[in-house]
């Protein structure tokens, strides 16, 4: 072939080269990102049945006296947040994968098929269980293969807050999001009652800018961090009366320890996953503390009206994707460079010189396109401005008329009069200080 | 004639305005043609006879006897009347020879002339666009200087921003530098000085076509149209004719008629005609035919060599070209774009505070090298089209004339518009050429078509 030929065989791969093809999620993909309604208790059952938060619960069939639920372990697409839609492994066609719900003494049968292309196995974290349904492949059962099912079967012994995830290829399939709550009530009727029963599982993913698959290769440097597999502005309130006692059951399957921070009110740390602590080993804080491979559960009575902020109380967790090795414009005045570099780049716009909080404002007005794929790293609106957050974020909506077993987002908090913080001007400022 | 060049010179100079004015005015291409006023003369001097020799004799007897004979006699070569006409047609054969080889010159400095010209245009256009690297580069200096001065930057890290920058002003001034002396050096093919030198050229080269220019039988058209073949077959035909010349006259050697006046010593007069004939006996011009038989043998040869040498050289300029456009179109699918994406996409990681300014100007200054390959290429084409004019003996045939796009400058202006093409092996006469020494004149010193002043 001469030296035309092959520039012009070249040609065929830079005129086909298109994007590929990032599509936003799918109508039913967004509707699984919600959260959905609970299940009720059985006939019989007396408890508060549990809310994942942008999930779902495991219905379940009878099979004789044995409860028999049905995972399929498959990859799924997940939006994180609206304009970010990752390639994700999942059961049941989401991530995190419905919630098993189940009441202490009962029998359950669980059935997994496997439609992964590669092997895998479901361990049941902190489950008493006889130890060939542990799930750990290759030592307690064979894995299993693509298209096969095997069947889990074991009483539970116990009750509390419980987790599912595979324990084949366990860093790659949990680094793709596959992982589940495993609630279990107990046989009395839990006094004081609960009367709102949040859980969610705390996890980190790599998603390269302009990418949608996670990286499983990487091993702490994440940027994605998730509550049940979504991001602010995508997770879901906790909403509550105002009086409920509310419950608040926090798994952690990511590499890093998260100080999960409340609002308005504080934690009484009452379980983990081994069990529930002795009223007199409770203690409170503000800032629950949940380790790597730790479920911690925090209770508090929802006495204050508001829209009270829930977060992890590091603040790189509470933004999206960031770049780590970007020049520190702080002080630095670039008005004159400015006007050079716009003669080069018309698009160009200076920034970080008095923080981010610019860029934040730019690119929610649309100024700013992003790389594909990739939420702003700062976003969200409220009623009175933006909220400059992303990541492990959410808020904690209490009202006062509220609907028993009404979970829907109430909106924005109505202050009462002079309940909000003011504006004072100058004159009013010399006039108290001098 | 200098009004002629300062029209010529005025808006921005043209390919074929650069050629005009290397023709009108370069002293060293004058030189050249005064050759053809050179070989005008030898065509006078063949045409005039030889002139006779005069010659006187004194004899005195040396026995003392006064006696004295006085011998005066003209004789006249007139084997030079005899062979007059061969010997005309001879020298006018190699006025011929002569007038091909300024002709090949002619092209050979048009071609170089254009060569230059394209190095101009390109150098420049690839200049300005390197000043927005150079822009870049100070933007990035400047930042990091003020970065420093916020205390959000190391020195370390602020002087390897100004070493980028302070190279780059280099490579900008030997860019510069190289423009300038590609400046002169069309100024000296075109024998401007003084005020006539700030002549400007065209902000950019001209498009190279989309599809590649499609010629057939370019080796014919090289065979017909190269001069520096048509002078050699001159020179072939003078030997030829010089042989013939020779074989014609190989039994006179000398052929003298004269008239002899004696007055003896017994002072009477002998008068009447004398003749000379050389007798053909040893020297039958054997040595003089041998050595011009040798002679064609090798101008015959070196008319092939000459021949396969130009054939040679057609497929190769051709092949050149159409690489040359293969590697434009190349930039302009596939590598100019990518370039661009790349700077879209660094711009979006930009504002999505992902990546900083720096890497920003960077992948600025990667497309504007690649715009700069991109520019050089184009010139490299048009380097290219000129070698293939010129070894295809100075235009391109017409088929070559409609590829290209209408807008484009014609690249055809002939620097001798109405050379004859004579035909090949035929030993030509004076009458055959249309073009007289006159006609050369004529042309040479013609005013351009609308640049009157």
């Amino acid at each position: 072939m001469n030296r035309r030929d092959l520039l012009k065989s070249g040609a065929v791969i830079f005129a086909g080269a298109a994007n590929t093809t990032f599509q936003s999620a799918s109508a039913q993909e967004k509707s699984a990102a919600q959260t959905q309604p609970s299940l009720e208790p059985s006939p019989g059952a007396s408890y508060t049945p549990v809310v994942t938060l942008n999930g779902s619960t495991l219905p379940w069939k009878m099979e004789n006296a044995v409860k028999a639920f049905h995972l399929i372990a498959e990859p799924v697409k997940r939006e994180f947040a609206p304009g970010m839609v990752v390639n994700c492994w999942g059961y049941n066609g989401v991530t995190p994968g419905p919630t098993i719900e189940c009441i202490e003494g009962d029998r359950v049968r669980i059935y997994v098929t496997n439609r992964l292309k590669e092997h895998t196995t479901i361990h049941w974290h902190g489950i008493f269980l006889p130890n060939g349904m542990d799930g750990v492949g290759g030592l307690n059962q064979p894995q299993i293969q693509p298209e096969e099912t095997f069947v889990y079967e074991f009483t539970l012994r116990q009750n509390g807050t419980f987790l599912y995830h595979p324990h084949a290829d366990e860093m790659v399939q949990m680094a793709l999001g596959m992982y589940g709550m495993f609630i279990v009530h107990p046989k009395v009727p839990e006094n004081p009652r609960i009367d709102r029963d949040y859980a969610f599982i705390l996890h980190n993913f790599d998603v390269k800018a302009g990418t949608a698959t996670p990286d499983p290769s990487v091993m702490t440097n994440f940027n994605m961090w998730t509550f049940n597999s979504r991001v602010f502005p995508g997770i879901d309130p906790l909403v509550a009366r105002l009086g409920d006692r509310v419950r608040v059951r926090i798994a952690n399957l990511s590499m890093h320890e998260h100080p999960i921070h409340i609002h308005g009110t504080a934690f009484e740390v009452t379980g983990t996953d081994a069990g529930w602590l002795p009223l007199s080993a409770r203690y409170k804080e503000t800032t629950m503390l949940v380790p790597v491979g730790n479920i911690r559960v925090g209770e508090f009575i929802a006495d204050a009206p508001g829209d009270w902020a829930l977060h992890c109380h590091k603040s790189h967790h509470t933004m999206n994707a960031m770049g780590h090795d970007v020049p520190n414009m702080l002080g630095v005045d670039q008005r004159e460079v400015a006007g050079k570099i716009q003669s080069l780049l018309p698009a160009y716009m200076a920034m970080g010189e008095n923080g981010m909080a610019e860029h934040a404002a730019h690119s929610a007005m649309g100024h700013m396109p992003l790389p594909e794929n990739t939420l702003a790293m700062m976003t969200g609106e409220g009623p009175f401005g933006p909220i400059e957050m992303g990541g492990m974020f959410t808020v904690v909506k209490i009202r006062e008329n509220l609907a028993a077993g009404d979970y829907s987002d109430p909106g924005w908090y109505e202050h009462p009069e002079g309940s909000v913080a003011w504006k004072v001007s100058e004159a009013e400022l010399k006039r108290i200080f001098g | 004639m200098a009004d002629a060049v300062r029209a010529l010179l005025r808006d921005k100079l043209t390919v074929d305005e650069a050629v005009q004015v290397a023709l009108l005015n370069t002293p060293s291409l004058q030189a050249v043609y005064e050759r053809l006023g050179v070989a005008q003369a030898d065509v006078v001097h063949a045409g005039l006879l030889s002139n006779p020799v005069f010659s006187l004799g004194y004899q005195r007897s040396t026995t003392g006897v006064s006696h004295s004979k006085t011998n005066l006699g003209v004789t006249q070569d007139f084997l030079s009347i005899l062979t007059l006409a061969p010997r005309k047609q001879l020298a006018g054969a190699s006025f011929e020879k002569a007038k091909l080889a300024v002709g090949q010159e002619i092209l050979r400095t048009a071609a170089e002339v254009k060569a230059v010209y394209y190095t101009v245009v390109g150098d420049a256009q690839a200049l300005e666009l390197f000043r927005q690297a150079l822009t870049a580069a100070q933007a990035a200096a400047e930042l990091a200087q003020r970065q420093y001065d916020a205390g959000t930057l190391s020195k370390r890290e602020q002087r390897l921003q100004q070493a980028f920058y302070a190279q780059t002003l280099l490579d900008v001034a030997a860019t510069e530098l190289q423009l300038a002396s590609d400046r002169e050096k069309l100024n000296r093919m075109l024998g401007l000085w003084g005020a006539n030198t700030i002549w400007q050229v065209p902000a950019r080269l001209p498009e190279v076509p989309a599809s590649a220019p499609l010629f057939e039988k370019l080796e014919s058209v090289a065979i017909a149209e190269r001069l520096d073949l048509a002078a050699l077959k001159r020179e072939r035909d003078i030997v030829a004719g010089s042989l013939g010349y020779t074989k014609d006259y190989r039994y006179l050697s000398v052929l003298g008629i004269g008239y002899g006046y004696e007055r003896d010593i017994l002072d009477e007069t002998l008068r009447g005609p004398t003749l000379e004939l050389g007798l053909p006996l040893f020297d039958r011009s054997q040595g003089n035919i041998a050595r011009l038989e040798s002679q064609l043998r090798e101008t015959q040869r070196k008319l092939e060599a000459l021949a396969i040498d130009i054939r040679s050289e057609a497929r190769e300029a051709y092949t050149r070209v159409l690489a040359a456009q293969a590697t434009v179109e190349h930039f302009k699918a596939a590598v100019l774009p990518v370039q661009q994406d790349i700077v879209n996409e660094t711009l979006k990681f930009y504002n999505g505070m992902l990546l900083g300014i720096y890497d920003l100007l960077r992948a600025k200054q990667d497309q504007v090298a690649a715009g700069r390959d991109y520019i050089h290429a184009i010139k490299r084409y048009w380097l290219a089209y000129v070698d293939l004019e010129k070894a295809l003996g100075g235009r391109l045939p017409a088929a070559a004339v409609t590829m290209n796009n209408p807008s484009e400058p014609t690249p055809t202006n002939d620097p001798i518009p109405a050379r004859s093409r004579d035909e090949p092996m035929r030993v030509p006469d004076s009458g055959a050429s249309s073009r007289t020494p006159q006609d050369v004149q004529d042309h040479l010193s013609h005013q351009p078509k609308g640049k009157q002043p």
